[in-house]
């Protein structure tokens, strides 16, 4: 007897154990949801492998010749690579915004004396004066100004930058990078090429290599005999030679959300730039959305609080909301696709994807608002009728503004639903990212722009910062419709 | 004496109006059947629905294509059997937490956790799934981390909030009279919950359940990113799957012909089953009324 | 004889299947404060809904037999709004709108088509003069109605019939949720209004029948016991159980 309690005494703790774990998992899963995306989204911390190191040389040389390359302070880069820059000196680059977030055409300029090699090999337009070099950055803002180094102090730097040159890389022996038991030294972290320069690392496995002792060389042409030789070496004569390049990781940090992104348009489908015109796509679905559910659905939810006789016609009704609320929005979306989109010829833009979502919504719309009309008093109805007022006036004047903020939370509710659907959108709204242009026009929400750059792998970054601006919305109007609920109304309390 | 009433002139025509946006809902149903019956089932014509059903060959694409829809039945019943297995457990024992065991502002803070939780759009789930679960997945386990395990945790999330919601609700609204009674005889409160509360509620909870199995069964987008989009049959919890919603979604994009035809198959299969959840919620709903009147 | 308004005749009410009042006659005397008093569950406030067709609302609610107001049978015109006007009511809760005290009383002028904003400011002061709340709220016409206490309430709800001129007044209750204080204001009040307008109280207090009604109409189970001059009712009824419940012996 004594046993058995003891045991029920320890089942029940264990059982009164999992219920407060269950409940405190299910509170640490919203917090980490929302800690981790806000976390992501504000800040980054991402890495990037480069094959040509940030080695930041300030000068180019050509025909044993030193040049420095000028820009305009306001250009979104301070350095290029070598094959970038030789891409534009070529043309095969004419753009900045290739290479940049800077739109603007790039103009090649020089400060020479006389004709020079470097000009006849590349379309180069020879300037006399600085003055006159000054004047095309003004009024070109995409020029870059090539002088020789020793004419350095001649220019006034004032609106101009240094525009330097990424050249190096790392090169190791044949041994390296071979694969042996299906790993390689693949990646060089930054610190570990700071340890390997100043002397520190004297064997490959200190640095996540192979067994291979470490041999410091110069050039290229060593290395590429050697079997554990390193260098940093000029990239291009490392190519040349064929010696191993090593890619290095960077780590970049700093802001990932910011002012910017909200206001800025989406480039490059969504590598760069900001979600200014897909958070006013959103608005625009939002509002043709709530344009076609809200009076259908309030209206549904007045009939069956204020004027439907129970029977079987209303039972009907119900089933239909209620089997409406249940279809999954995919089914929504493919019907969308052949009804709107096809048969009425609506084609794939804001009206289709619209009336999509207002049928998905119209249910808790009018599941809310059914609430709120039946938790006004029938003693304001009874008041109003007594007085001689007809139903429809009593509903319009009395029981509907009474009705309001129940309704209105109701209404906000629904918008958080339709701003989270992506399902039905796709193949209704579509995915184009610019500003819609009319009622027609394929238009990209928000939560389709944060599906396509995760599915495409575009930029997790951006990924973070767009979650992040929805789970804000989504907050936003969570509080709203809490506020609304408990709060009251113009004239006196919430009954 | 008489005069023209302003207050009710059109009563009348305000009526039918508003019973028309009341059946609207209906209508859409209506319509939303009809249609995807009418463009899914000309696949039968060529194809056998058996072998629709039955076979797990999807190769829609060949010079004889064949359409089996088997193994996306298979993943779509796989993710939502793990969702259920984690959802259930700790939906019921939260909202036991919820209506039995709190008190004041803890209540209200979790409760209110509980709505946001509802609230989050499935490509944050689906997006957290790819960026945080399938890492966790893949380091325990191993793979690519996009699997069945990893499309069950997400929907388990998912569905947590309605397990709970209903479930407390079904709990709060057994009469008091039932515990004071089981209490009164000496059970402790543990035992009351389990053995009175808990069996009494079992109704609503089951509705929640079965309503949460629809919303897994139905959820496409933060399966899609999670669960691998593999056509082929499972074999175990770690292998990549597709559902029937992943199918749909994944091929709408290019698909054309007797291609697109079963895809609108596929979502008669989903649809039907989704109907069969709603009208048993329904009927699971509608007793426990009628045992309240009696 | 005096003037009826109102005249009922044969009237039997159901719900569904039971019948909640059976072969109901009576005249209304114009100009008069009459009472029903009865234990609860009598009828007597069902009875009072059907004099305005309030019963239309209750879902199964039928009658057979006649109430003839000025001699048209009510339950045969079609126009019940006007009814309603004519045939105002006031009801046991205080059930002021959740709107200003202006726009309460103007409610009903508004709703029979008066919009002239002078007019109703006309009408809007002279029901809450002749309601005697017009100096306790001239400074806050503007404010929730909400805001006023139950028995000013009560008093704006009256207001809030005389400003649709109605002939006839209902009273279902009025004071059972006030306090004594505020009772015996709207009894002085009830008292100043039977000059102008016909009035219909139900209630449960004896005392505030005697007091205030000129006939006496006492109900049970859903008929009238005795029907007759106040004094004579309670000072000298014929009926036995009516002796019985007014010396308090049930009820």
């Amino acid at each position: 007897m004594k046993n058995s309690n003891k045991l029920k005494q320890t089942t029940d703790r264990i059982i009164l154990f999992f219920i407060y774990l269950s409940a405190f998992a299910t509170a640490l899963i919203l917090v980490s949801i929302i800690g981790y995306i806000t976390y992501r989204g504000l800040y980054r911390e991402s890495r990037i492998n480069k094959e040509i190191l940030e080695s930041r040389n300030i000068e180019y040389e050509f025909d044993n010749e030193k040049y420095i390359f000028l820009v305009n302070k306001t250009l979104k880069r301070n350095s290029l690579n070598i094959t970038e820059l030789d891409q534009i000196l070529e043309k095969g680059i004419k753009n900045w915004s290739s290479v940049s977030e800077t739109r603007a055409k790039i103009k090649i300029i020089s400060l020479f004396r006389k004709e020079k090699e470097i000009n006849r090999t590349y379309d180069i337009r020879n300037i006399s004066t600085a003055e006159e070099m000054i004047k095309i950055f003004k009024s070109e803002p995409g020029t870059i100004g090539i002088i020789p180094l020793s004419a350095r102090g001649k220019i006034n730097l004032k609106n101009l930058k240094i525009l330097y040159l990424d050249k190096n890389c790392v090169a190791a022996g044949y041994k390296v990078t071979e694969i042996i038991n299906n790993s390689r030294l693949a990646v060089l972290s930054e610190k570990d090429l700071v340890k390997i320069t100043n002397g520190e690392v004297s064997n490959w496995k200190e640095v996540k290599g192979h067994d291979i002792p470490l041999e410091m060389l110069s050039t290229a042409d060593q290395v590429a005999k050697s079997s554990g030789g390193f260098a940093v070496v000029d990239y291009r004569k490392a190519v040349e030679s064929g010696v191993s390049i090593i890619p290095v990781s960077y780590v970049r940090k700093g802001a990932n959300f910011t002012p910017g992104f909200l206001f800025d348009k989406p480039a490059k489908a969504g590598k760069a730039g900001g979600i200014s015109t897909i958070i006013i796509n959103t608005l625009f679905m939002i509002v043709l959305t709530l344009l076609f559910s809200v009076p259908v659905g309030v209206g549904a939810a007045v009939y069956l609080t204020e004027y439907a006789a129970a029977g079987k016609v209303l039972k009907i009704i119900r089933l239909g909301i209620e089997t409406l609320a249940g279809i999954p929005s995919i089914i929504f979306g493919l019907f969308g696709f052949i009804f709107f989109v096809d048969i009425l010829n609506m084609g794939i833009g804001l009206l289709s994807g619209s009336l999509t979502v207002a049928m998905m919504i119209i249910p808790v719309i009018i599941r809310t608002s059914e609430e709120a009309l039946r938790s006004v008093p029938l003693s304001y109805r009874e008041g109003s009728l007594a007085l001689g007022a007809g139903l429809w006036y009593t509903i319009r004047k009395i029981v509907l503004p009474a009705a309001k903020p129940g309704i209105l939370s109701g209404v906000i509710l629904s918008i958080g639903r339709a701003l989270g659907e992506t399902a039905a959108l796709v193949f209704t709204m579509g995915f184009d990212y610019r500003l819609a242009n009319g009622i027609k026009s394929s238009a990209r929400v928000l939560s389709v722009h944060l599906y396509q750059l995760v599915r495409e792998g575009i930029s997790f970054e951006r990924a973070f910062a767009t979650a992040f601006v929805l789970m804000c919305f989504i907050f936003i109007i969570n509080t709203a419709t809490i506020a609304l609920v408990s709060g009251k109304t113009k004239y006196g309390e919430k009954q | 004496m008489k005069r023209i009433n302003t207050a009710d002139k059109h009563g009348k025509g305000i009526q039918v109006f508003l019973f028309l946006f009341a059946i609207t809902s209906v209508i859409i149903v209506l319509f939303i059947s009809f249609f995807i019956f009418y463009r899914g089932f000309p696949l039968f014509k060529n194809h056998s629905f058996i072998k629709f059903l039955t076979s797990s060959t999807w190769d829609p694409m060949a010079d004889k294509p064949e359409f089996g829809i088997l193994s996306f039945i298979a993943g779509s019943f796989y993710v939502t059997g793990v969702s259920l297995v984690i959802a259930i457990p700790m939906g019921i024992g939260t909202a036991v937490y919820l209506a039995e065991l709190s008190a004041g502002n803890t209540a209200v803070i979790l409760r209110r956790i509980v709505e946001l939780l509802a609230g989050i759009p499935s490509v944050i789930f689906g997006f957290i799934g790819v960026t945080v679960l399938s890492g966790i997945v893949r380091f325990f386990f191993g793979g690519t981390g996009f699997c069945i395990l990893t499309g069950g945790i997400v929907l388990s999330l998912m569905i947590l909030p309605t397990i709970i919601s209903i479930s407390e609700v079904s709990i709060r609204s057994v009469p008091s009279e039932l515990k004071e009674g089981s209490l009164a005889l000496g059970a402790t409160s543990l035992q009351t919950i389990f053995r009175v509360i808990i069996p009494a509620a079992r109704k609503g909870i089951t509705a929640g359940i079965i309503l949460s199995i629809g919303r897994a069964v139905g959820e496409t987008m933060a399966i899609l990113m999670v669960a691998g989009n593999a056509p082929v049959m499972p074999d175990s919890i770690l292998s990549m799957t597709r559902t029937m919603t992943m199918n749909i979604v994944t091929d709408m994009g290019y698909a054309e012909g007797e291609h697109m035809t079963s895809l609108f198959s596929t979502a008669i299969v989903l649809f039907v089953f989704i109907l069969i959840i709603n009208l048993s919620v329904n009927y699971f709903t509608h007793r426990i009324g009628n045992e309240k009147q009696q | 004889m005096r003037d009826d308004i109102i005249k009922v005749e044969k009237l039997d009410l159901f719900y569904s299947e039971f019948q909640a009042l059976h072969n109901i006659n009576l005249t209304i005397p114009e100009n008069k404060i009459t009472a029903f008093i009865g234990p609860s569950g009598c009828g007597k406030s069902t009875f009072l809904k059907t004099l305005n067709r309030m019963n239309d609302l209750v879902e199964g609610c039928s009658i057979t037999g006649g109430v003839l107001y000025r001699g048209n049978d009510i339950y045969r015109e079609e126009d019940v709004f006007t009814l309603r006007k004519n045939i105002g009511m006031v009801f046991q809760k205080p059930n002021p709108f959740p709107m200003s005290i202006f726009d309460n009383i103007a409610y009903g002028p508004r709703v029979h088509g008066i919009a002239s904003k002078n007019v109703l400011h006309e009408i809007v002061e002279k029901c809450l003069r002749d309601v005697a709340l017009w100096e306790e709220v001239k400074d806050r016409l503007h404010k929730p109605a909400l805001s006023l206490s139950g028995g000013q309430q009560q008093r704006l709800c009256i207001g809030r019939v005389l400003a649709v001129e109605s002939e006839v007044i209902l009273f279902d209750e009025p004071t059972s949720a006030l306090d004594p204080v505020s009772t015996s204001k709207i009894e002085d009040l009830l008292d100043k209004l039977k000059k102008k307008y016909t009035i219909i109280i139900v209630t449960h207090n004896m005392q505030q029948a005697a007091r205030i009604s000129d006939r006496t109409a006492f109900f049970l189970h859903g008929r009238i016991e005795e029907y007759d001059d106040t004094e004579k009712i309670f000072l000298n009824p014929e009926n036995k159980t009516t002796e019985e419940y007014i010396s308090g012996r049930f009820g």
